[in-house]
C-alpha cells in the first residue's frame, strides 16, 4: 500500500475497495490539520473541518478530475469548509474572490541590513516565525501555510481558493509582507532596542 | 540600480522573474545588505514553516471519517495481519485461561482439608491435556521443561499468562472497537 500513488489508491476506492481511503486519510490528515488550525485557531473546530473535508472528498471522489493532485483538491474542499466556518463566526468577510482593492502596494519597511546573521539562524528566530504565522489574519495564514508547506505554485492556490490569479498574487504578497513585518517587529523589539 | 520592489524580491525567491531581471536582482543583492536580508528572511521563513512539525490529527478523527464513509479505519493488509496475530493471541489466551484455572483448582485440591475429591476427577483429564500441550510447545527445549518441572516456578508462568491475557484483551478490544491500539504500521 505504501508504494501506491494517491491516484492508484483513488482508483481502488472507486473500484469498491473503500478501506483504501484510510491510506489517503493517513497521508494527508496532518497537513490538512495544520492548515485548518492555522485558519481556525481552535483544535476542536479544526478537527471538525478536517473530518468534514475528508468525508466530502470521499463522497465526491468520482468527480475528482486528475487535473490537479489529490492534496490540492482536498485543500480546496478544506479551504471552503474553513472559510464557511469563519463566516459563521462573523467578523470581516472571508471570501477572497472579489477583493481587487488589495493591490501589491509597496510598504515602508525598516532597514533590514542591521539585522545580524546570528538572529536569523537561531532557535529563537524559528519561534518568532511560528508565532508570527499565528498572528496573521486567518485567511492569510491559511494561504501562507499552504504556499510554504507544500511549495504550492500561485496557480495551485488559484485552484484551491477559486480566486483569480491577480487576487491570489495580491493576497499572497500581503500575507508574506505581513509575516515579514511581524517577524521584523519581533526581532526589532528584542534586538534593535539593545 | 534602484532597489527591487518587495513584490519583485518575493518573485525572485519563487523563481518567477525572467532570466535577465533575475541576473540584475542577483547583482543588486551582492551590493545591498537590506535587500539581501529581505531575501534571506523570506527563504528562512519558508524553510522554517516546512521543517516545523505538523499538527497531528487525532486517531479519533481518522476513525470517525472511516465510520462516516462506511468502513472501519483499517486497510485490508492490516486486517489480514491482525487476523493472523489475533489467531495466535487467541491460542495463547486459551492456554493461559486453562492454565490459570488448572493451577487454581490444583492449589485448592492441595489444601489438607479439601473435601471435594470430585473436582480432581473432573480436572485430571483436562490437566493431562494441558500438560501435554505445554510439553509439546517446549519439546525442542527439554531442559527448559525440566527446569519448569524441577523449580515449579508457577509464579513466573502465571505472570506470563497474565501478560498473554492482557495482550489478548487489547487485541480483542482493537478488533471490536475498530481502533488502533496495536499499530501494525509506523
Amino acid at each position: 500500500m505504501e508504494s501506491l500513488s494517491d491516484q492508484e489508491i483513488i482508483s481502488r476506492v472507486l473500484g469498491g475497495n473503500t478501506r483504501s481511503f484510510a491510506e489517503l486519510l493517513e497521508r494527508h490528515k496532518d497537513k490538512a490539520m495544520t492548515i485548518a488550525m492555522r485558519m481556525l485557531r481552535n483544535r476542536e473546530e479544526a478537527e471538525e473541518a478536517v473530518q468534514d473535508a475528508f468525508v466530502r472528498a470521499f463522497n465526491a471522489l468520482g468527480k475528482f478530475e486528475k487535473r490537479s493532485t489529490f492534496s490540492t483538491w482536498l485543500y480546496r474542499i478544506l479551504f471552503n469548509v474553513c472559510s464557511t466556518m469563519l463566516s459563521k463566526r462573523g467578523g470581516p468577510p472571508q471570501s477572497i474572490s472579489s477583493d481587487n482593492n488589495e493591490g501589491e502596494q509597496e510598504d515602508e519597511i525598516p532597514d533590514l541590513s542591521e539585522i545580524p546573521d546570528s538572529i536569523v539562524e537561531g532557535d529563537e528566530f524559528r519561534q518568532q516565525v511560528v508565532e508570527s504565522m499565528n498572528e496573521l489574519p486567518p485567511l492569510y495564514s491559511g494561504i501562507a501555510t499552504m504556499f510554504y508547506l507544500d511549495d504550492l505554485s500561485y496557480e495551485e492556490i488559484v485552484t484551491i481558493t477559486g480566486a483569480p490569479l491577480g487576487t491570489v498574487k495580491a493576497r499572497l504578497f500581503r500575507a508574506r509582507a505581513l509575516l515579514r513585518d511581524a517577524i521584523v517587529r519581533r526581532i526589532g523589539i528584542k534586538e534593535f532596542a539593545r | 540600480m534602484n532597489h527591487p520592489t518587495t513584490s519583485e524580491l518575493f518573485e525572485f525567491v519563487d523563481n518567477r522573474v525572467g532570466k535577465e531581471r533575475a541576473g540584475q536582482i542577483g547583482s543588486h543583492l551582492t551590493e545591498c545588505a537590506h535587500c539581501r536580508r529581505q531575501v534571506e528572511l523570506e527563504r528562512s521563513t519558508r524553510r522554517i514553516v516546512q521543517s516545523e512539525p505538523l499538527i497531528t490529527a487525532s486517531e479519533r478523527l481518522a476513525a470517525l471519517v472511516m465510520i462516516h464513509v462506511g468502513t472501519p479505519a483499517r486497510d485490508p493488509l492490516a486486517l489480514r495481519l491482525l487476523g493472523k496475530l489475533g489467531s495466535f493471541v487467541a491460542m495463547i489466551v486459551v492456554l493461559a485461561v486453562v492454565g490459570l484455572a488448572i493451577s487454581n483448582v490444583s492449589e485448592v485440591n492441595d489444601q489438607p482439608n479439601n473435601s471435594s475429591p470430585s473436582i480432581t476427577h473432573v480436572v485430571a483429564p483436562l490437566s493431562e491435556v494441558y500438560e501435554k500441550a505445554i510439553q509439546s510447545l517446549t519439546s525442542e527445549s527439554s531442559s527448559m521443561t525440566q527446569s519448569f518441572e524441577n523449580t515449579g516456578d508457577v509464579q513466573f508462568w502465571k505472570t506470563v499468562f497474565i501478560v498473554a491475557l492482557s495482550i489478548g484483551a487489547v487485541a480483542a478490544a482493537d478488533r471490536v472497537l475498530g481502533r488502533r491500539f496495536i499499530k501494525l504500521r509506523p
